[in-house]
């Protein structure tokens, strides 16, 4: 089983502790879908993460990850 | 404007119109209550283009999609058992009301059927690659 973590959080604090609601306001959805994205709740489509990756200015892979979970 | 400020707004108008239609249907008027209900529409649509947050994104799509796909699930189920129920308790007799009640649920429910058959098709054709 496929699972996709990110590091937005420590990211947005790196770029002058940006706030969620500025992050979602540049990126173009609500401050509910930063925290969902942040708590690991949502996976976000493409669209979404080449935006958020572009406005980190690093690539989309160091910002999300995905790694294979050992099914119990 | 602010989400929460037309969050408060919207619940005053909406009791504006829920206040409307009562005293219209007190007084056996529905061209009141209609006017009431298109004014408070109008009223929230125009107040909605004033709020400059972003409202609505992905995740309330796809929350929304997945909501539908298990009403639909559900729905027809349901409908299409109770319809079953309905008609079968009253073989006997298929004029009677609990019977047509089947009868207008089954076709629903077979209503509902083809158009979510039809727009699976189109939908699929469109993201197919297909040309």
């Amino acid at each position: 089983m496929l699972k996709i973590t990110n590091n937005i959080r420590r990211l947005r604090f790196d770029s002058n502790e940006m706030t969620q609601e500025e992050l979602a306001n540049k990126v173009g959805c609500t401050r509910q879908t930063i925290i969902a994205l942040e708590q690991g709740k949502y996976v976000p489509s493409l669209e979404l993460a080449f935006k958020i990756a572009g406005l980190f200015k690093v690539n989309v892979e160091e910002v999300f990850q995905y790694e294979r979970q050992k099914i119990k | 404007m602010k989400n929460k400020t037309f969050s408060i707004w919207r619940i005053v108008i909406i009791l504006c119109i829920g206040g409307g239609v009562g005293a219209a249907a007190y007084r056996n008027n529905w061209i009141t209550a209609l006017a009431a209900i298109i004014a408070g529409m109008v009223v929230l649509l125009l107040l909605r283009r004033n709020v400059k947050e972003i409202t609505t994104d992905e995740r309330n799509y796809a929350s929304a999609y997945k909501a539908a796909r298990l009403t639909m699930a559900v729905g027809t189920i349901g409908m299409a058992v109770a319809s079953l129920v309905l008609i079968a308790a009253n073989y006997n007799n298929l004029d009677s009301l609990q019977a047509q009640l089947g009868f207008i649920l089954a076709y629903i429910t077979c209503g509902l059927l083809i158009i979510n058959m039809a727009a699976y098709t189109y939908y699929n054709r469109k993201l197919s690659g297909k040309e």
